[in-house]
């Protein structure tokens, strides 16, 4: 089922978008630092490698997407 | 970390139960069905880009998410009830930045009372422990404690051991 909701028209900027992503790639690396300074700082037990390396592999391959989403908006 | 006293051992470290976990991830998840959903009922216009762009804008959106879920499950994993043979420590991890710590040595327990609210507590063996100790009336509250019977027991075992030890050290006298 198709309800027909136009979306708005829109173009896309190569700066815009590379300005956005910047953005989010900044707020996740902020947010990342902090979190893996609590994993270590304050871990009871131990943090598996295992959570480490889940959390980084899921945010690199929606990183690698948006780059690369963004390299053929740009383009 | 904590700094444990000559001779203390750690005997448990207890977490919210995982359904706790779950119940926060769920929401997470029908915000990620959002944008599919929004994929089959709204017309994109044909302009060229709006393919990269929709893979870009939901992309973003679910590390949005995953970091959220990230930040979730530290302030789940945390968050702990640490027993140990001399002492019970309380680590409360509020927001990233906000964390307390509570402590009260095991001979200072007056009582431990385990509550069990509605189908899913019984269903999933989770509950509420309450731990009332002496001085400043100081209360431990650890809510969504996976078997807080066998906390409560091995607290009930511990202290009692505690209070024989002193006993004994009491009887025996301190060498002059």
């Amino acid at each position: 089922m198709n309800w027909g909701i136009q979306f708005p028209m829109v173009t896309f900027s190569p700066g815009v978008i590379a300005a956005v992503f910047l953005a989010i790639l900044l707020v996740f690396g902020t947010f990342s630092a902090v979190m893996l300074y609590l994993w270590r700082q304050y871990q009871v037990g131990a943090v598996s490698g295992l959570v480490t390396r889940i959390y980084f592999t899921g945010s690199g391959i929606l990183i690698f997407l948006m780059a690369a989403a963004g390299l053929v908006l740009s383009l | 970390m904590i700094e444990l006293h000559r001779d203390e051992h750690v005997i448990g470290l207890y977490r919210r139960h995982w359904l706790v976990m779950v119940q926060q991830a769920v929401p997470l998840l029908l915000l990620m069905a959002f944008p599919f959903l929004a994929l089959f009922y709204i017309t994109f216009p044909q302009v060229s880009g709006i393919v990269p762009f929709t893979v870009f804008a939901i992309s973003g959106w679910a590390l949005f998410l995953w970091m959220t879920f990230f930040g979730l499950w530290t302030g789940y994993y945390l968050d702990v009830l640490v027993l140990t043979n001399e002492r019970i420590i309380d680590i409360e991890q509020h927001t990233f930045f906000h964390r307390e710590i509570s402590e009260c040595r095991l001979e200072q327990i007056q009582d431990v009372t385990v509550e069990s609210h509605g189908l899913f507590a019984h269903f999933f063996r989770y509950g509420n422990l309450n731990i009332q100790t002496a001085g400043e009336s100081l209360k431990f509250s650890v809510n969504f404690l996976p078997n807080p019977e066998k906390v409560k027991h091995e607290l009930s075992r511990l202290h009692l051991e505690m209070a024989h030890r002193t006993h004994t050290v009491e009887e025996e006298g301190v060498p002059a």
